[in-house]
């Protein structure tokens, strides 16, 4: 045999024994989730982004993805999403700060992984089909199938073993420093603006605003043209007798102008007449899978424009962990009995700076 | 300088039909033009160059839920242009069904609004859920070109059931550039012929796109009244584009024509919509001698707008108006009418500005020869006979597939070059009763300019198309 | 010469083109009284040899030549399975080798009779698909050559070919995170125990797919098994190939065809694929041949 396939195939079975090995007795994070598909659904909405900052605490995990500077996007995965869930923190000399461990790595290269027994988009040899795979509609990964991660601090990657109906995946991901992103603050004394509405409003406002038309949406109040509706449920605290504003988004170019004005539906909590704020579309755009995934999302902007928009996202129950069910949606896994599961929660938030409006 | 006033609604099943209008007339141009007048309102588009027209008429009072226009000058209309790309992002696909119901559309409203030096279109479109969402587009004054065909000079017309021309078209290949349609009634068949007109030889002979012949039996059609041989062109691409808003809309359709190097007009309603396009045709000159340039010359099918009809045709639209008063069924409603029977006056109309299409005009037998199907029909032979064009390709041997082997080593068909001037058309070789003689000349080979083309691509080949095309790209799609 | 047959299997024929033509735009056919044979090349290096009995695709088969009644072609497989997109409600579809009257080139004509759905008086509705061709003389294939492969050094039943592929799928898209030249080259492994694996080896990330309990054939000769050098190595060690992950993705579109497909593997040096379209029992052993060589490191 010559040499060099030797070497070649020692090298393979090198990096079999080095994934299938855990790398020391108590890592310092594992956890193990049964619902691949809830954490990529959440993972893949900050994915407008490569690559992503990871936090580890006893919580559960934050993972942050900045794009520009100007945007900010935050996924907060609680432990109760994952099976189990084990933190041991390496001794530091700070004991006072709850620990936590934090790495950079590619978040593309992870949801990749989280997906590899998942078909990618089928060829449609026929008419061109519609690929699902855009900002605005969630894949939908067939259930079944665990995802194991393991962790070991600093200059170790992250491991990551997937198996489904029998065959297993082994992933081993290189992680980086973290970049030390700096949150964007939310001035919550200084409050604009707070409105909650049904994320999939939202969601169908942003697509109605694609449109070309522009570069930046403008963020409007204004004070009402119709009056209030006598059964409308919330009136801003500032102002009790007055009606509740319009809230408007609106785009403007060349070609035309486009205007969303949300109706009494929304739930204008708090406003500050007159407010109005633009941001870079494109950025805006960045949380449209969000949008089409949360069932509610909340709208809040401060005095000086900083732009927040949180989701909810609501967990499908699990589902029926060993079979492989191809594109079952959240509601079967509470038709088969959840197994007594709670739903579980997560949340992302949005931040955006304001641009300066061109007159 | 006019002011007029212009407002109306939509339901969300007509704003949905103006989204299907509009992504057919981008396929034409990047320029919509508008026009409104009393009781219609005419979205069209004209290709640049000028050899094919698609005009979509929506009488109002069926078509809108409100209709108001009026001018203060003595142009009974407005008419303007917008960019199809804006358009389409207004009227954008719109799920009507399945998706969430409460940020449905329940009502778009129109309104011209002219205020200062700012003119727009301004659309409203009010949503279940209480949103309004509002746009407001530029757009240039403009005099709109229309498309001029003359009824009275079609010859030939039939009509065919859009699902089943829809059929029919998805066996062609997009690649393809022309479709030849042409008639052997004296056989009950019809054949749409795809082709291209430059041809490459030698290594390159395997980048021609897929050529396509498809025979009909006449009995398909709900009427066809062509003289046997009669044999028009038109770009694939156009027709393609108007048989797939007809299988929306799921109707008949209608095609009037005469001879080659005249328009031919294609024409569907539905529910106050009617889509009228008129399409140049041309000689298929692979078979037959050009008659003068290089490749098929195509005129254009329009003629400057003028104010005032032409003095010679003047009478002709009065004296037609006037039968066409007579008879009194609705316009949208003759393109519908299953097989009509009796005499029909005569119509046709010249689209102009002026004449009013309210009175319909209704078919009427125009040539001497015209197939009726269900009252001439031979019995259906227990198995199909030699369709026409797989009538032997090959004169020289008895079996009619056979090729000569000893061929194969240098020039592999020179014994056929001679053959070949006893060749008619490519597939309709045996029926000799062909009215147009010329078509019997020498086959000249094309020697045009290599058109190579990709084979790569499989998608470009379908007849359904993605309905989100062409608008505005964005993340939607 | 004189070739014309009636299809029998569209659907076979269909998958057929649709998995060569992920190879290669243009497919050499050679039509004999005894076997249909379709060969590709890949200009990356994939060779494809498809031996099908007639029967497969064909029925009521006529082929004539003065060359033993062999016939060669030079085809064009995406417009080849784009025609046969129109037999899907076909009563009848014959395909003949003819010439195109306008300029006497050849072509390959499929006439598709579909009996007319909406009107029952009504004749047939025929369509005539052209497909441009041309035949190729028996100096030209003679130069055409199957590879000549070494003695496996394991060979296995692949697991599902579906399977394989998605995951494939997924380590590509991996791939295109990386930026290094080699990034799409994939590591194919196997050992005579009846374990497979897949290996991709990046900077970013490391990933790698395992499957055990597949079955090892059985060499049907006995005579050679001795000594075969399948045989006389230790089970559990693995031999392995280095393939460009894109091309195979294209070779394991034939996963619509697939009913067993064994993969042998000369270590280092090149994977040959028997893809068989019918079962272990069936007369019928129509089978393609996918040939890949092996990069080296």
């Amino acid at each position: 045999m010559p040499s060099n396939a030797t070497r070649e195939r020692n090298a393979t079975e090198n990096i079999s024994t080095v994934i299938q090995d855990e790398p020391e007795p108590q890592p310092v994070f594992t956890a193990t989730s049964s619902n691949a598909r809830q954490l990529y659904n959440v993972l893949k909405c900050l994915n407008f982004q490569s690559k992503a900052q990871i936090e580890i605490n006893h919580d559960g995990l934050i993972v942050t993805v900045e794009d520009s500077r100007v945007m900010q996007g935050t996924a907060f995965i609680e432990s109760a999403l994952f099976t189990s869930f084990v933190y041991n923190p390496r001794p530091t000399s700070e004991a006072s700060d709850p620990p936590t461990e934090t790495f950079a790595l590619s978040l593309s290269i992870l949801l990749e992984c989280l997906q590899i027994f998942t078909p990618a988009e089928p060829r449609q040899f026929s008419n061109g089909g519609q690929t699902s795979n855009n900002v605005f509609s969630p894949a939908i990964l067939r259930s079944g199938g665990t995802a194991k991660f393991t962790y070991n601090g600093p200059g170790s990657p992250l491991f990551l073993t997937l198996a489904e109906g029998g065959d297993v995946t082994t992933c081993e991901l290189t992680t980086y420093e973290p970049e030390m992103i700096l949150p964007i603050p939310l001035r919550m004394e200084e409050l604009g603006v707070k409105v909650i509405m049904k994320a999939a409003w939202l969601h169908d406002a942003i697509r109605e605003l694609d449109n070309n038309l522009t570069d930046t949406v403008t963020l409007l109040l204004r004070p009402s043209s119709v009056p209030s509706h006598p059964s409308h449920p919330s009136h801003p605290p500032s102002a009790p007798s007055a009606p509740a504003p319009d809230f408007l988004l609106l785009t403007s170019g060349p070609l035309g102008s486009a205007t969303v004005e949300f109706g009494k539906q929304i739930q204008i909590l708090h406003y500050t007449e007159g407010y109005r704020f633009s941001y870079a579309f494109h950025l805006i755009k960045n949380a449209g899978r969000a949008m089409g995934l949360a069932t509610k999302a909340s709208v809040r902007g401060d005095s000086q424009g900083v732009l927040s928009l949180q989701f909810m996202i609501e967990g499908d129950g699990g589902g029926d962990r060993d079979r492989d069910r191809g594109g079952v949606r959240g509601t079967m896994g509470e038709e088969q009995g959840n197994m007594g599961k709670k739903m579980e929660t997560s949340f992302l938030d949005f931040r955006f700076v304001a641009v300066e409006e061109e007159e | 300088m006019s002011n007029p006033t212009l407002h109306f609604t939509l339901s969300p099943s007509s704003t949905q039909r103006i989204h299907e209008s509009l992504i057919t007339l981008s396929k034409f141009s990047e320029s919509i033009s508008l026009e409104a007048r009393r009781g219609i309102l005419i979205l069209s588009a004209l290709n640049s160059t000028k050899t094919a027209s698609a005009a979509i008429h929506l009488t109002t009072n069926r078509f809108c839920i409100t209709y108001n226009f009026s001018s203060s000058t003595d142009t009974d209309r407005f008419q303007c242009r917008l960019s199809a790309r804006a358009l389409l992002s207004v009227f954008r696909q719109r799920f009507l069904d399945s998706r969430d119901k409460s940020t449905a559309i329940s009502k778009c409203e129109v309104q011209l609004e002219q205020q200062g030096p700012e003119n727009r279109i301004a659309v409203r479109l009010l949503c279940n859920h209480g949103v309004v969402k509002t746009y407001k587009l530029t757009y240039e004054d403009v005099e709109i070109l229309h498309a001029v065909f003359n009824r009275d000079t079609a010859t030939a017309r039939w009509r065919l059931g859009s699902s089943l021309l829809k059929e029919y078209m998805e066996h062609f290949s997009a690649k393809a550039e022309k479709l030849a349609i042409s008639s052997a009634a004296s056989e009950g068949r019809a054949t749409f012929t795809s082709f291209t007109e430059k041809l490459v030889d030698g290594k390159d002979t395997l980048k021609q796109p897929l050529h396509t012949n498809v025979s009909l039996d006449i009995g398909n059609f709900e009427e066809f009244s062509v003289d046997d041989g009669v044999r028009v062109g038109v770009s694939l691409k156009d027709f393609t584009a108007v048989a797939w808003f007809a299988a929306i809309l799921e109707t008949m359709v209608e095609a009037r024509y005469s001879v080659p190097g005249r328009a031919m007009q294609v024409a569907y309603a539905k529910d106050g919509l009617e889509a009228v396009y008129t399409l140049m045709t041309a000689q298929d000159n692979r078979i037959s001698q050009s008659f003068g340039g290089p490749g098929s010359q195509m005129g254009r099918v329009v003629a400057v707008q003028r104010r005032e009809p032409v003095e010679t045709r003047e009478e002709t639209p009065r004296r037609e108006m006037i039968e066409r008063q007579e008879s009194g069924r609705p316009p949208t409603e003759r393109l519908e009418s299953v097989k009509p029977s009796g005499s029909e006056s005569t119509a046709g109309t010249i689209h102009q500005p002026t004449p009013r299409r309210e009175t319909p005009a209704s078919l009427a037998p125009q040539q001497n020869f015209s197939y009726r199907p269900t009252q001439q029909l031979p019995p259906m032979p227990p198995t199909p006979p030699p369709p026409p064009q797989t009538a032997p390709l090959f004169l020289y041997g008895e079996d009619e597939d056979e090729m000569d082997d000893s061929d194969r080593e240098h020039n592999l068909f020179g014994e056929m070059d001679q053959e070949r001037g006893s060749f008619t058309l490519g597939w309709d070789t045996t029926y000799a009763g062909n009215a147009e003689k010329g078509e019997k000349a020498v086959n000249k080979k094309k020697r045009g300019r290599n058109t190579v083309e990709d084979e790569d691509d499989d998608s470009d080949g379908d007849f359904v198309m993605p309905t989100q095309q062409p608008r505005p790209k964005g993340l939607f799609d | 010469m004189r070739f014309k047959t009636s299809v029998r299997s569209i659907n076979t024929f269909l998958k057929l083109t649709q998995s060569l033509s992920a190879i290669a735009k243009l497919a050499w056919l050679r039509l004999s009284e005894d076997d249909v044979r379709f060969v590709v090349k890949a200009a990356e290096g994939t060779a494809v040899w498809a031996n099908l009995s007639i029967e497969m695709l064909f029925e009521d088969y006529i082929v004539t030549s003065a060359n033993n009644n062999i016939i060669n072609l030079e085809v064009p497989l995406d417009r080849l399975h784009k025609s046969l997109r129109s037999c899907a409600s076909a009563s009848q579809a014959v395909l003949r080798l003819t010439k195109r009257a306008s300029d006497g080139s050849p072509i390959l004509a499929l006439t598709v009779t579909v009996a007319s759905a909406s009107d029952f008086l009504a004749g047939s509705t025929l369509i005539t698909q052209e497909i441009p061709c041309r035949v190729l003389s028996a100096s030209t294939v003679e130069l055409i050559q199957e590879p000549q492969t070494p003695d496996s050094d394991v060979h296995i039943f692949l697991p599902p070919l579906s399977r394989v592929r998605g995951i494939t799928d997924r380590f590509n898209k991996l791939s295109t995170f990386s930026l290094s030249e080699d990034r799409y080259k994939l590591l194919l492994s196997a050992n005579m125990a009846g374990e497979f694996k897949m290996a991709l080896v990046g900077a970013e990330v490391k990933v790698e797919s395992k499957w055990h309990d597949l079955q090892n054939p059985v060499l049907a000769d006995s005579e050679n098994r001795e000594g075969h050098p399948s045989t006389v190595r230790s089970q559990t060690e693995f031999a392995q190939v280095r393939v460009d992950g894109r091309e195979w993705a294209k070779v394991l579109k034939v996963q619509g065809l697939s009913r067993r497909v064994i993969a042998c593997i000369c270590d280092d040096q090149a994977l040959v694929l028997y893809v068989f379209l019918t079962e272990e029992a069936d007369p019928d052993q129509s089978v393609l041949t996918y040939y890949m060589s092996s990069y080296s490191a």
